[in-house]
């Protein structure tokens, strides 16, 4: 019986590929116990673990000169070897006796009862709670919670961090210019939101607008905007070099008079 | 004893079945049907709130003509329910009665597993419908991976001669007719199973003739 690794650390999980191979001529049940330093997360279906896994290992059958490969989860940093063989038995007698053996088995292969989230309308408050108790580890509710959190900030913070982001230098432009460019800048979000959007959303923003008629003379203007503000943009750059590249004698004119 | 009444398919009659049934084996009937009950509910604690942790068994059955455990009807309810603790009600019922059935709901999910997987024996029903039938046999295929037993099949609201000798063969289990009959119909919603009310009645003694074949399957 041998033992073979490979290890992967992703967001502060490292999976444990594992492959167990049996040279004798009999099937072995071999207990294997995780030595890195945290418990096992085991492969579930429906939150269900898979038969012979527990928070400090697993219990297999490795049938005769044959291979078998098993995989889990540890919020602990790698280690060398992540896990070792604690024993190995005979096979014989030991059937799943368990009591909830059929009944896990009903739970992981059968679907899910309970009515989606969505059609709970506001009245979401009882689920969280039971939601947590039914994961039989909480190490799982670190590793569920945060994945929801690193994707909601980015929606919020972007779609206003951008706008504020080409306003800001807006400060610094002068008044008259700054509503030329946000005149520009609501037209071409009229355009931009009509892009992709639903029917609904596309038929308010028409309404809006004055219709299909509104809308084409508005991306008329949107090309005449494009070609006012390329050309402003490269006057202005132009400008700002020589700004920058201008500098006046002052001390040999302070000289001279 | 606990003894499963499932069949697949929806409107077939379980949850009828399931209470006369119970009554005529002096039982305890749970509405396993946790996000579509039938069995009738009052102010008390339900099924729903034992499964949430939130009650004991014991103070969710009710006592009545028949002894009974409701199951609650809001959806927030059966989203809160974990189903893997109805495994744990049922056995916690069958220590303290002779028998506890389980009136399951109609699909082929968690909900219809744990009890068919925690109970010795199973009555599948079934209506006079192609369609009911191959339901019910997808129901029986699951109660076979899980190990329990088809101890008899109900053809519910039979009004021509149904053919028992096919569904017999399709189910693998004995068939029992039960004819289309107002009082079979109003016995959940009157609580009057109809081996109390109508004890010399044709449905009456079929039911008793089931609750003796479930008997006397579940002795060994």
């Amino acid at each position: 019986m041998h033992l073979e690794w490979t290890l992967d650390r992703t967001d502060d999980v490292t999976l444990v590929r594992l492959t167990l191979h049996n040279d004798a001529g009999l099937a072995r049940r071999v207990r294997l116990r995780n030595r890195l330093d945290g418990p096992v997360l085991p492969p579930r279906r429906q939150g269900t673990p898979e038969t012979g896994w527990d928070r400090n290992g697993v219990s297999v059958v490795v049938p005769a000169g044959d291979s078998v490969a098993l995989g889990y989860a540890c919020p602990a940093d790698p280690d060398e070897p992540p896990a070792t063989i604690e024993s190995v038995t005979g096979v014989d007698g030991d059937t799943e006796s368990r009591p909830d053996a059929d009944v896990d088995h009903a739970i992981r292969t059968l679907g899910d009862h309970r009515p989606p989230r969505a059609v709970l309308g506001d009245d979401t408050s009882p689920s969280p709670a039971p939601e947590q108790e039914s994961g039989t580890e909480s190490n799982l509710d670190p590793n569920l919670d945060p994945t929801p959190t690193p994707e909601l900030p980015p929606p919020t913070a972007s779609a206003p961090g951008e706008s504020r982001g080409a306003s800001s230098p807006d400060s610094a432009v002068p008044p008259e210019v700054a509503s030329w460019l946000a005149a520009v800048r609501e037209r071409v979000e009229t355009v931009e939101s009509l892009e992709g959007s639903s029917v609904e959303a596309a038929t308010a923003v028409l309404e809006a607008n004055g219709g299909v008629a509104g809308v084409a003379s508005l991306s008329d203007e949107l090309g005449d905007d494009e070609a006012a503000l390329r050309a402003v943009a490269e006057a202005a750059s132009g400008l700002a070099d020589r700004a920058a590249a201008a500098d006046p004698p002052t001390g040999a004119l302070r000289r001279l008079t | 004893m606990i003894l499963a009444v499932a069949g697949g398919k929806g409107g077939v009659g379980k949850s009828t079945v399931a209470y006369n049934l119970a009554a005529a084996l002096d039982g305890v009937v749970v509405d396993g049907d946790l996000g579509m009950a039938n069995l009738p509910v009052d102010r008390g604690p339900t099924l729903h709130d034992v499964l949430a942790g939130q009650a004991e068994v014991y103070e969710a059955v009710r006592s009545g003509p028949v002894d009974l455990l409701p199951c609650g009807r809001s959806l927030a309810g059966a989203r809160a329910a974990d189903v893997r603790r109805l495994a744990s009600v049922l056995r916690t019922l069958d220590r303290e009665r002779d028998h506890v059935v389980v009136d399951c709901p109609a699909g082929l999910r968690a909900d219809v597993g744990v009890p068919l997987a925690v109970a010795d024996a199973a009555v599948l029903v079934t209506a006079p419908k192609p369609f009911a039938l191959a339901d019910a046999l997808r129901t029986r295929e699951l109660a076979r991976e899980l190990d329990t037993g088809v101890v008899g099949a109900v053809c519910n609201r039979v009004v021509d001669e149904p053919p028992v000798a096919t569904i017999r063969d399709v189910l693998g289990a004995p068939v029992m007719s039960l004819a289309a009959d107002p009082r079979v119909g109003r016995s959940v919603t009157e609580e009057m199973p109809v081996v109390d009310a109508a004890p010399g009645s044709e449905p009456a003694a079929a039911l008793t003739g089931l609750a003796r074949t479930v008997e006397r399957c579940t002795e060994n």
